[in-house]
């Protein structure tokens, strides 16, 4: 049978990632145990939920949405706007685009896992899931999303899978490492018999064009469905015609920042400054502030029109949020550590180092997750009627040690994947160069 | 009310002080009329409860006697889901005439097996501008005619019915919560534990119009009784007002009652220019209010009845 | 009549099990030198006093109902106590005679509806009836009797000129009833609405102008009640009459609506909804059809 040939390059780069394809040392395997401990915890945690009921959360009848929404719409978001990254630099053929798209298509595959975990987590019947199906209602934003959450998964796994295809065929093919039989099969049957022929690139090169063409669209609409479950409700903070646009651009820089933050850890870690050179985080830390300006731009015009005009309800909202008593200090200080300080910083040439970027890459990570969050929370504290409860779980949401330990698992999933994944296949693409030398 | 308990127990452990020969009272020795009064004793599972009578006696009563239950109704699932043939039900509340008396509230507790903290029906104070005078404002669901609850069912767990109530089936919802953010009058209630009623009513059959048995997991709400106007009896809360705040009726036949007025549903919200609540959002409430002139209380009278604690609560109202 | 109503009780009595519990306690109290305060301990397990208040029906069709609400003051206030079983009587001087059992209903009332030539007469003519709760454990005895004398309201709608009248004759024993008010109700689903009343006059008559605009129950019928209410001699007496005079809210084959708050969609949104689908999922298929192509044309290489 007819292998994949490679060519000077090719070999380098494989040459790179030969150690840690083959074996793993006693620091991973620790922290590969710490990840799995905190997913376990979490594990407790949903055990408590469901044998106990939601109880056991901090969610109670105002607040009936709390991290589990948050996580959930901070993972989904990012999925969509990574997805979307990948499928335009993809499209495009962006020149240094290369080594990011593999990166962001798995940052988007696995937070698209993710994300939807945590809306079941906020489901009281884990027992009646299947009537989203046999009970559907078409108007209902809920089925919408449901519909296109999984729409977009098959979509976002096979677009990654096929950017993976002729890596898994090299390595099929390598003599270079000694795998374990099953890893041999595994690569066997994921490579999908491709040999390298014109006539097989050409094929799978159309198919991912045509996933890549199709997947904006598709994220457009899978943003504006996941926007609209909290738009088509009648609360102030969620029904703003500039929520669906705020929430795509926050996304794609929260997307951006963690692909700079996992692109930081690989290059450090695999010494892979060849091929994730400093100008590839200069590339992304620009397109990470014009979106981050973008989305300080809609912030801005948000909430001044709705201080301006000072409608009662809107206002109220309005009014914790800036105000230091209720949500103030964590609204400001997400708004200075994700827009302003990123923004003058990234501003000048000389601070734009991978290290540099990828700190307040890591703060945009967060402020935006904060910034989710108080788009979730102080709505649903703002009803039109007063609250009038004497029970203070019932007029303030905060987390129990339940949510905590799910969204820490959240996290942990995230994290355990990418260290996973470079023991699988490289993370810097091969085939890729397959015509620098040739 | 709970005045009156407190003096019958302090007689009655007086009298046990004294050396009476409680002996021969069986199940009496132990009894003490609850804190709070009534309510909870009913509440307490038991077959029996204590009553306090007039002249501070303590009488034990059938519990089925005093307690009035929500019997299923043997109707088809599709008839729990149409409603009552060519009704449109309707509620006025009168707020001229709350005084907070919470009757409502504990009617429907009572009713439909709530534990003490959970409402279906609550009454808030409301006061509309600085200088305006505060006003006691009862709120059950408002079963409106463009509900957001509805329209953003999953499931259609929670639906309108031809007979304008919109009702929740709890072997239907799955519990995303979503109705509860889309309603804009905090109705729905959500069950993030076990109920905790009565053994008995865990095992009636589950029924749309009723939400007994109620379940973990899912939402529920006020439902204007349905089960009741299928007997020809007025809901709960209507029946329970000392003050006749209530008026409820078919909007169809235009007429609403009280229990001891019974008047055009028409005249009445035209004489006392009756209003829906938040008209502005479009939900079209089958609830309407009239407003709270010539009062005959003030509005702080309603903190009698209430505990120190939620006192606190109005406080800044005042 | 007193002689009867005393049989009653004394067999009531008789069978009230905790008697016998209040004279061991008053024995033991006595032991213990606390006469007084244990006679008071005895007083309560006495069980609740009852009411009874009872009243009669007279209605259509040479009907009458029976009512008898028993009530007991629980926690200051006078309650109706459901299930309660009351047995009604006919008594004359020289007669009596069971009428028939009834339990109270939710509001503590229990009725019984009889033809009115079950009801036995005294030499007036008049119906002597009494009702009797022999009490229980719980609540104690009571009774309450009263004496109707007969009499029936006949009733006459017409419609003309777009103009409604409706009137009322009242008679008893062959005689019409003068001077006497009446009430004019509709009836409700749950209470009746009074639309009118009046006085009868020497003939016994008395007539009202029915209002034109109201839409009756779901079949479009209004229901006319009339009433002469508590009368000392008469009790209530009713007659009703239905008229097609409302509109009916019944249309049948009315397709259920397509809104977003019912359970089907509105059409538009349905077909968007399942285009979008389509074209996505056909796009998968295709990639996922090539893929499986790609594979079995390396094979045949
Ligand atoms: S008041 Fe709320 S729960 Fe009731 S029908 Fe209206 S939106 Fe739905
Ligand atoms: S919580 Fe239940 S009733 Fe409410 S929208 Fe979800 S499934 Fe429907």
């Amino acid at each position: 049978m007819k292998t994949v040939d490679l060519n000077k390059k090719q070999t380098a780069i494989l040459q790179t990632f030969g150690p840690q394809l083959e074996k793993s040392g006693t620091m991973y395997r620790l922290w590969v145990g710490f990840l799995l401990l905190m997913i376990l915890f979490g594990g407790y945690g949903l055990f408590r939920q469901i044998y106990i009921g939601h109880v056991v959360t901090g969610m109670r009848d105002h607040a009936v949405w709390g991290y589990y929404i948050a996580n959930f719409v901070y993972f989904i978001g990012v999925s969509y706007g990574t997805a979307m990254l990948a499928a335009i630099l993809y499209y495009f053929k962006v020149p240094w685009g290369r080594p990011i798209i593999r990166i962001a298509a798995l940052v988007a595959f696995i937070s698209g896992v993710i994300g939807p975990v945590f809306i079941l987590l906020c489901i009281g019947r884990f027992d009646r899931l299947h009537y989203l199906f046999i009970h559907a209602r078409v108007q209902s934003p809920i089925t919408w999303d449901v519909m296109v959450i999984s729409t977009y998964l098959v979509g976002i796994t096979v677009f990654t899978y096929l950017l993976l295809i002729k890596d898994f065929a090299i390595l099929r093919d390598t003599d270079k490492f000694e795998f374990p039989s099953w890893r041999k099969k595994l690569y066997n049957a994921l490579a999908l018999r491709y040999t390298g022929t014109s006539e097989q690139d050409q094929q799978i090169g159309h198919s991912t064009k045509s996933m890549a063409f199709i997947m904006v669209p598709k994220v457009v609409l899978a943003f504006a469905v996941l926007s609209w479950i909290f738009g088509m409700t009648l609360r102030p903070g969620w029904r703003s015609s500039i929520f669906g646009p705020s929430y795509v651009i926050a996304s794609i820089a929260t997307g951006i920042a963690l692909i700079i933050g996992v692109m930081w850890v690989y290059r450090k870690l695999y010494k892979l400054e060849d091929y994730l050179k400093d100008e590839h985080f200069r590339y992304m830390s620009l397109i990470l502030i014009a979106l981050v300006g973008a989305f300080g731009y809609f912030t801005l015009s948000e909430y001044i029109t709705s201080w301006y005009t000072s409608m009662t309800w809107e206002s109220k909202v309005t009014d914790k949020l800036l105000s230091f008593k209720e949500f103030g200090w964590a609204f400001h200080l997400a708004n200075f550590f994700g827009i302003i300080l990123p923004i003058v910083v990234i501003a000048f040439r000389r601070f734009r180092t991978p290290t540099i970027i990828t700190a307040l890459s890591l703060l945009v990570v967060f402020a935006m997750w904060v910034r989710r969050y108080l788009t979730v929370v102080p709505p649903l504290e703002t009803p039109l009627l007063p609250i009038q409860d004497a029970r203070p779980e019932y007029v303030h949401y905060s987390a129990t040690w339940v949510e905590w330990s799910l969204v820490l698992a959240g996290a942990a999933t995230f994290f355990i994947f990418f260290t996973l994944v470079p023991k699988l296949i490289n993370v810097v693409p091969i085939s890729d160069y397959e015509k620098e030398t040739n | 009310m709970s005045e009156s308990s407190e003096n019958g127990r302090r007689d009655f452990l007086k009298k046990g002080a004294l050396g009476v020969t409680l002996a021969a009272w069986g199940q009496l020795v132990f009894s003490c009329a609850p804190e709070g009064g009534h309510d909870h004793a009913a509440a307490e599972g038991a077959d029996t409860v204590k009553v306090l009578t007039p002249d501070g006696q303590l009488v034990e009563v059938d519990q089925s006697h005093l307690r009035h239950v929500h019997h299923t109704q043997d109707i088809s699932y599709e008839e729990s889901r149409t409603g009552l043939p060519g009704r449109k039900f309707v509620m006025v509340i009168d707020l001229a005439r709350c005084t907070n008396a919470r009757k409502c509230v504990t009617a429907c507790q009572k009713m439909h097996h709530l534990p003490p903290d959970k409402e279906w029906l609550t009454v808030k104070l409301m006061k509309d501008s600085e200088d305006s005078e505060p006003y006691w404002f009862p709120k059950t669901c408002y079963h409106c005619d463009n509900p957001p609850c509805v329209k953003v069912c999953p499931v259609d767990a929670t639906f309108k019915r031809q007979d304008g109530l919109v009702l929740v089936d709890n072997t239907r919802c799955i519990g995303c919560k979503f109705c509860m953010t889309a309603c804009p009058y905090s109705t729905r209630v959500f069950n993030w534990g076990e109920r905790g009623e009565p053994a008995d009513m865990k095992t009636h059959r589950a029924n749309a119009e009723t939400s007994i048995p109620g379940q973990v997991g899912t939402v529920e709400k006020c439902d204007f009784c349905p089960d009741m106007a299928r007997m020809g009896q007025l809901p709960d809360c209507v029946v329970a007002c000392p003050n006749g705040a209530f008026y409820f009726g078919d909007q169809n036949e235009d007429i609403v009652t009280n229990g001891s007025e019974t008047v055009r549903f028409t005249e009445l919200i035209a004489e006392r220019a009756g209003y829906r609540y938040g008209e502005e959002l479009g939900t079209e409430p089958r609830v309407y209010y009239l407003p709270p002139t010539d009062r005959i209380f003030p509005a702080e009278k309603g903190l009698e009845e209430l505990p120190e604690e939620s006192r606190k609560l109005y406080e800044d109202l005042f | 009549m007193k002689r009867s109503k005393s049989k009653y009780l004394q067999c009531s009595l008789g069978f009230r099990p905790r008697a016998l519990a209040l004279s061991l306690a008053m024995m033991l109290g006595l032991l213990s030198g606390n006469v007084l305060l244990a006679q008071e301990e005895a007083e309560e397990n006495e069980p609740l006093r009852t009411r009874m208040s009872l009243s009669a029906v007279q209605g259509d069709e040479d009907m009458a109902t029976c009512k008898a609400l028993v009530r007991a003051k629980i926690d200051g206030r006078y309650t109706g106590i459901p299930g309660l079983e009351v047995v009604f009587f006919s008594i004359t001087d020289s007669l009596e005679q069971e009428l028939g059992r009834a339990t109270t209903g939710m509001d503590g009332i229990a009725s019984l509806r009889l033809p009115k030539a079950k009801l036995l007469a005294d030499t007036s003519g008049a119906f002597p009836i009494m009702a009797i709760f022999e009490g229980n454990e719980e609540f104690g005895d009571s009774d309450d009797e009263i004496t109707i004398t007969p009499a029936s309201i006949a009733l006459e709608a017409m419609e003309e000129d777009s103009s409604r009248t409706v009137t009322a004759t009242l008679e008893s024993m062959g005689e019409p009833v003068a001077e006497t008010d009446i009430y004019f109700y509709v009836k409700g689903l749950y209470r009746p609405l009074r639309v009118g009343e009046g006085t009868t006059d020497e003939e016994g008559m008395v007539s009202i102008d029915f209002p034109m605009d109201l839409p009756g129950g779901p079949e479009g019928n209004v229901e006319v009640l009339v009433r002469l209410e508590d009368d000392s001699d008469f009790g209530t007496v009713e007659a009703n009459v239905s008229k097609a005079w409302g509109t009916p809210k019944l249309m049948a084959g009315d397709s259920p609506p397509r809104e977003l708050w019912s359970p089907s969609p509105p059409l538009w949104l349905l077909l968007t909804f399942i285009t979008l689908l389509l074209i996505i999922w056909g796009h998968y298929l295709e990639v996922i059809y090539k893929l499986f192509k790609l594979r079995k044309k390396a094979a045949e290489n």
